[in-house]
């Protein structure tokens, strides 16, 4: 599909020193927001995706990647320091990490962490490389129908897995895909819900939409729960042993099978749109402690529980691309985010982009086994300077943080009518994370509704308006009867749920 | 009842008043395709219509809202919009250190060489940045 010299090409992009600088910056930038509790990588990927406006399509995603993956080693620092995680993905990091702090081992966790971190990651990245490619030729087999039933499956899955029940997650599906529609209506070019607004023609400012409801909405909750407390500094101190701070070859070793199922577990994850990395964290932590002779010694700071979880969390890093770019479905806040970073730049994720936009693609490749060796370098002598940054007040980081989403909101919309529109959508988040209802799931929606429309009307053209032809479509057919199995599934699921905790 | 109960009610109530009040007036009737520009938004609304029903029936959810944490943050929302409100008339550069600082003044930050990084120098640096070394226009 793509020739050698292509895939060659599309690596030696990646390392341009122009490209090597803004991967750099964005794992910079991420490990810094991930070690900033509150922060977190998808909230500074959407303050920064208008800022890549400007820039080529290699650098904008290199750089947002970067921001993704630096956030995954981020995120392990607080928990293990203040055992506060950092991201969600890190709380299970905590388990393990914290305890090693405690005993006086602080250097040696994050050591372990980043180490761990690097290899789920560059090992799912791997799979990704060999494996998006011949599913990419699989999935352009597929017809519209075909794709319009693989969105209904998708949504139905994104919709039980992420939140907290099913119909939760049908409600902020529903409301995702009926924001987008405000504008004109793509096949007839009629208006939709302008409400007087002539602004609203070309559609909701996507920027607007993705920070206001990601960011801006999150900053707000923090600003509200926040009580001017400043956290507590961690002393590292510098006359350590070298037990304490540093994770020996024979250490590292040791977790060699505890890091590949990690790795194993995570790039499963990933690859499944909707579960995410804190699911892929738990599970491989759970699956090693279960595994292991010596549970009891879980808990307490065993270096294995890092291991696993930190391998896994950061595996679904690279596994997220496989259905986005295959596919060009996101499977979590940040895919939806880096689907909006391609559209913006003019690239329609899927896979047509291998046949298209090759040499880009294997530009992102490069990029990403960058960012692994970035995260690498700039973890293991940054270490000691995150943990001193971890206790930077909330005030001036969210302050900082409001400041770049207006500015990056109006820079990308041209305009305070799209600050406005932020400022909405905040509101909505906020209200939604309040209600329990997943803003991931609303903003994948969102960004997903435009092609959606457009199999819709595809497959209603091919089914000559007749439900009944879809039997002359069997993969579309098992496709729907799998989302009704999954609905039905995740139901049962609920109920089944909320009967144990009554139980209990 | 339950304060989960009747936010899904009050859902429910959006989606049929959206679906038979609002989307009449707000999309134009096309009868000559097979995907009318109504087609999605009903079905979107019908979804959340028929969840938000089920959900009703059989949820039990708890959710408990903070009042202290909902007014806190309709204050801060407040001074956002009057910032940038503001900054529409007077210029980001005058607006945002005041919107800055009134923020980091809410959150409880009393200390002068913070107030003075996040309330001056970042948001100055910002400006100086956009508007001088990307010349990109900023409010």
């Amino acid at each position: 599909m793509v020739d050698f010299a292509t895939m060659l090409a599309g690596f030696a992009d990646a390392f341009t020193l122009t490209n090597i600088m803004f991967v750099l910056a964005g794992v910079l930038v991420g490990q810094f927001v991930g070690a900033m509790p509150g922060l977190g990588p998808v909230m500074v990927m959407a303050i920064a995706i208008p800022f890549t406006f400007v820039l080529n399509p290699l650098p904008a995603i290199g750089f947002l990647v970067g921001v993704n993956k630096g956030g995954l080693v981020g995120g392990a620092i607080p928990a293990i320091l203040l055992n506060t995680p950092g991201t969600p993905d890190a709380a299970a990091t905590a388990i393990e990490g914290y305890p090693l702090t405690r005993r006086g081992k602080p250097v040696k966790a994050m050591k372990m962490a980043l180490y761990s971190s690097v290899t789920g990651d560059t090992f799912s990245d791997l799979v990704l490389v060999f494996l998006a490619a011949p599913l990419a030729v699989v999935a352009l087999q597929m017809g519209p129908v075909e794709i319009f039933a693989l969105m209904i499956f998708a949504f139905s899955l994104i919709s039980g897995l992420i939140g907290e029940s099913i119909t939760r997650g049908l409600i902020a599906t529903g409301l995702g895909l009926l924001v987008a529609t405000v504008g004109l209506d793509p096949a007839n070019s009629t208006p939709r819900f302008l409400f007087g607004f002539s602004e609203l023609y070309d559609g909701l400012p996507m920027a607007a939409v993705a920070i206001g409801s990601l960011a801006v909405s999150e900053i707000f909750l923090r600003l509200a729960r926040s009580h001017g407390e400043v956290r507590a500094a961690v002393h590292i101190p510098r006359d350590q042993t070298p037990d304490q701070k540093s994770v020996t070859w024979a250490e590292y070793w040791k977790c060699r099978f505890v890091l590949l199922r990690g790795a194993l577990i995570g790039t499963g994850v990933g690859a499944v749109p909707g579960l995410g990395s804190t699911a892929a964290a738990f599970m491989s932590y759970a699956a090693t402690k279960q595994s292991v002779k010596d549970p009891e010694n879980f808990g307490k700071g065993d270096l294995r529980g890092i291991a696993a979880t930190e391998s896994a969390n950061s595996a679904v890093a690279g596994a997220d691309f496989i259905p986005l770019l295959t596919l060009g479905l996101p499977g979590s806040a940040s895919a939806a985010l880096l689907i909006s970073a391609f559209l913006i730049q003019g690239i329609q994720p899927g896979p047509l982009l291998f046949d298209q936009q090759g040499q880009l693609i294997y530009g992102l490749f490069g990029a990403m086994m960058l960012a692994n060796l970035c995260n690498l370098i700039c973890g293991y002598f940054g270490l000691r300077l995150w943990a001193r940054l971890i206790t930077a007040p909330e005030s001036i980081v969210f302050s900082a943080a409001l400041i770049l989403c207006v500015v990056g909101v109006y820079l990308s919309t041209g305009g305070l009518f799209g600050v406005y529109v932020m400022l909405v959508f905040a509101v909505l988040g906020m209200l939604m994370n309040m209600l329990n209802y997943s803003v991931v799931v609303f903003i994948i929606a969102y960004f997903l509704e435009p092609r959606f429309e457009l199999s819709l009307g595809q497959t209603a053209t091919i089914l000559r308006g007749n439900p009944a032809n879809i039997i002359s479509h069997p993969v579309a057919l098992v496709l729907l009867m799998l989302s009704l199995v999954v609905i039905y599934l995740f139901t049962f699921r609920g109920r089944r749920q909320q009967r144990a905790i009554e139980d209990l | 009842m339950t304060t989960d109960r009747i936010i899904t009610g009050a859902i429910l109530l959006f989606a049929l008043a959206f679906l038979f009040l609002i989307l009449p007036q707000q999309v134009e009737e096309v009868d000559y395709s097979r995907i009318v520009p109504a087609t999605v938004p009903k079905l979107a609304l019908y979804m959340i219509a028929v969840s938000a029903a089920v959900q009703l029936y059989t949820g039990r959810e708890k959710i408990r809202i903070n009042q202290l944490v909902c007014l806190r943050a309709t204050i801060f929302i407040g001074v956002m919009v009057l910032g940038i409100w503001a900054m529409g008339r007077l210029g980001f550069e005058y607006v945002a250190p005041v919107m800055a600082l009134a923020i980091m003044w809410l959150i409880g930050e009393r200390r002068w060489l913070w107030l003075g990084l996040g309330g001056l120098v970042l948001p100055l640096g910002t400006w100086l940045l956009v508007e001088r070394v990307l010349d990109r226009a900023l409010v």
